[in-house]
């Protein structure tokens, strides 16, 4: 009985820790989305909205906080539509001051690197 | 009614009286104080010891249970099969013993909604599923063949498991699915002077093929990749119909077993078992992993005399986790994966407290007793779902086993069962859930957060053939059980064979 115990507490410990899954628990990234706008101007203001739809799960969430072209939101790690509307000021190469809506899409763009995963996207000036 | 009742119990109650002494093969072989060594049994090398004499059975039956309303909507409102089985046990010498056991079984499931899978209870909440469903046609294979020895205190053993699956609608959505299940299981016990210790390994492979197709000009029906609690995988939705699944695992058996059947007892069972869902027409994608750890304790004290009696605890805790695989853009239909995340986590703990207490002398007679604890509660990570329930049960049983004459064995039983609701949650993001699969969480929830009552009475009738090692039985099983929700259950089963 001794030194059966102890045998046993070793096979029952050895076929646990092999058997164990490792829980994946890292759910959240901070998807950082930066707008890259035209050389041709010089942009004095920039707003917007971003919103990120989950290709898995087809959630959305939406943010309007844009630091320095930088959209910064937590999400869940994945694959995501992207859709950023808004409106920018920005002085021409003329010198001129203009104010205009622009848009930016993405079918696809992953958002899976920890803690930071950054994608870019260019805007698209629409018509006055 | 009330003296036709009252005769009955009579009857019943003078059959220990009346009696002959009964078979003591089938005493040996289908006595309910087995129950309490199943588990040790499940090791071969115990197995080989499990029984003094033969017996084998040749049986054809027909099983029916219907449901006034699906409990589960996926496990359907009932099923009629068919089965032939037959069943050995066989001492080759006071050494060696072997088993084996083949069954056909066909027939068909009725009002699946909500999956188009088969084995539902092993792989879900990772299926394949549609709100239409309907009645699934069913045909099962099993071969078990296993052999044990002694060699001088160590006992050995070995043991294969075989089952073979086919499931199909014949209308829209026609889903197919075939299973093939194969277990391998080795044992070893040593024998000391009050106990046989035992150890066995069993390792596990399983495979599902499934598919759904639809040929009327109706029109399809999306199929749902279901990922837990209502939650579907919505990118690979809709026309992905073809899918397998890969699994299997390992379960590791510890067995201490007092050498005369008399005193303290106990078995451990540890396992792990995964479950990958891939898709096969997206060059086959994994989409999701389900691993399922199990542990099993069995412990108490038996002792077997003139009266017998047993007391001891079962408890088991089962964790199962779902991996979501986050797939990439494909390119030439080859999909990357971005990333794995643990999203459905499922716990669930039963333990009770068991009682059993009986003679073997002259009529066989045994009643059971069980007090019991059941938790399950089931999260999923995002957007944040949660179901849990609680239920505290009671049941009483009875068996007797009575001689009629010289050459005809009665085996009757009784049981009653108590399942009451303590506590229960269903938390769901109605907004961003399928409306029908909110409709199918709250069917499914009200039927888990209810009582239950049910009973079933057996009788069982054995006749030996006069001069002959042959016998003859019917066995005729009858149960109901009714749901606090005002909808019940009925079973049936007829059982007709041979015994050599």
């Amino acid at each position: 009985m001794k030194r059966i115990l102890p045998l046993l507490a070793l096979v029952i410990g050895a076929f646990t820790l092999a058997s164990c899954h490792q829980e994946q628990t890292d759910y959240y990234t901070t998807a950082r989305l930066t707008l890259t706008v035209p050389d041709s101007i010089s942009v004095r203001q920039i707003q917007g909205t971003m919103t990120l739809q989950s290709l898995n799960t087809t959630l959305s969430q939406s943010t309007s906080n844009i630091t320095d072209y930088n959209f910064d939101m937590q999400v869940l790690r994945g694959a995501y539509k992207i859709d950023v509307v808004g409106m920018i000021q920005y002085t021409t190469t003329h010198g001129g001051l203009q104010t205009r809506h622009y848009r930016a899409h993405s079918d696809y763009t992953p958002f899976a690197d920890m803690p930071l995963s950054t994608a870019k996207l260019p805007i698209i000036l629409l018509d006055e | 009614m009330n003296k036709q009742i009252l005769h009955i119990i009579l009857l019943v109650a003078a059959i220990p009286v009346m009696a002959a002494t009964p078979d003591s093969v089938l005493t040996e072989h289908h006595t309910v104080w087995n129950t309490v060594n199943l588990e040790a049994w499940k090791n071969p090398a115990l197995h080989g010891a499990a029984f003094a004499t033969d017996y084998s059975q040749l049986a054809i039956l027909a099983d029916y249970q219907q449901q006034s309303k699906a409990f589960v909507l996926q496990k359907g409102t009932g099923h009629t099969h068919y089965q032939i089985e037959a069943d050995t046990y066989l001492r080759l010498s006071n050494l060696t013993a072997v088993w084996g056991k083949a069954s056909y079984m066909t027939g068909h499931n009725r009002s699946i909604k909500w999956s188009s899978v088969s084995d539902y209870e092993l792989i879900e909440p990772y299926i394949l599923a549609d709100t239409l469903g309907g009645r699934t046609e069913k045909e099962r294979y099993v071969f078990e063949g296993g052999y044990a020895t002694r060699l001088g205190k160590v006992l050995l053993g070995g043991e294969m498991m075989f089952r073979a699956e086919h499931e199909y609608r014949t209308t829209d959505p026609r889903m197919r699915a075939i299973v093939s299940d194969l277990t391998l299981r080795a044992g070893a016990a040593y024998e000391t002077s009050r106990y046989h210790w035992g150890a066995a390994f069993e390792a596990n492979i399983y495979k599902q093929t499934d598919n759904v197709t639809f040929y009327r000009e109706e029109g399809v029906i999306p199929e749902f990749q279901m990922t837990g609690l209502g939650a579907v995988y919505v990118r690979f939705s809709g026309e992905v119909n073809n899918l397998y699944f890969n699994g299997g695992g390992t379960q590791l058996y510890i067995n201490a077993s007092p050498l005369n059947g008399n005193g303290l007892f106990g078995n451990i069972t540890l396992g792990q078992h995964r479950y990958e869902r891939i898709a096969a027409s997206l060059n086959s994608l994994p989409l999701t992993k389900l691993y399922r750890h199990e542990a099993h304790l069995q412990a108490g004290y038996k002792h077997r005399a003139q009266h017998d009696a047993a007391i001891y605890v079962d408890a088991s805790y089962t964790q199962r986790l779902g991996d979501e695989n986050m797939v990439g853009s494909s390119q030439s239909n080859n999909y990357p994966i971005l990333t794995t995340l643990t999203m459905y986590k499922n716990d669930i703990l039963n333990a009770s407290l068991n009682a059993l207490y009986g003679s073997h002398e002259n009529t066989d007679w045994h009643v059971l007793l069980k007090a019991g604890y059941e938790q399950n509660t089931e999260k999923y990570v995002e957007p944040e779902r949660k179901q849990k329930y609680a239920r505290v049960y009671g049941k009483l049983g009875a068996q007797l086993m009575a001689g009629i004459g010289q050459q005809s064995t009665l085996t009757c039983s009784l049981n009653g069962a108590y399942i009451k609701h303590v506590d229960s949650e269903l938390s769901i993001p109605v907004l961003n859930t399928e409306a029908a699969a909110v409709a199918m969480l709250n069917h499914n929830y009200r039927y888990l957060k209810a009582d239950y009552t049910s009973v079933s009475a057996s009788v069982r009738a054995d006749h030996t053939l006069a001069d002959s090692r042959y016998g003859i039985f019917a066995e005729l099983l009858g149960g109901a059980t009714f749901c606090s929700e005002s909808e019940h259950e009925l079973r049936f089963t007829l059982k007709l064979g041979m015994t050599f």
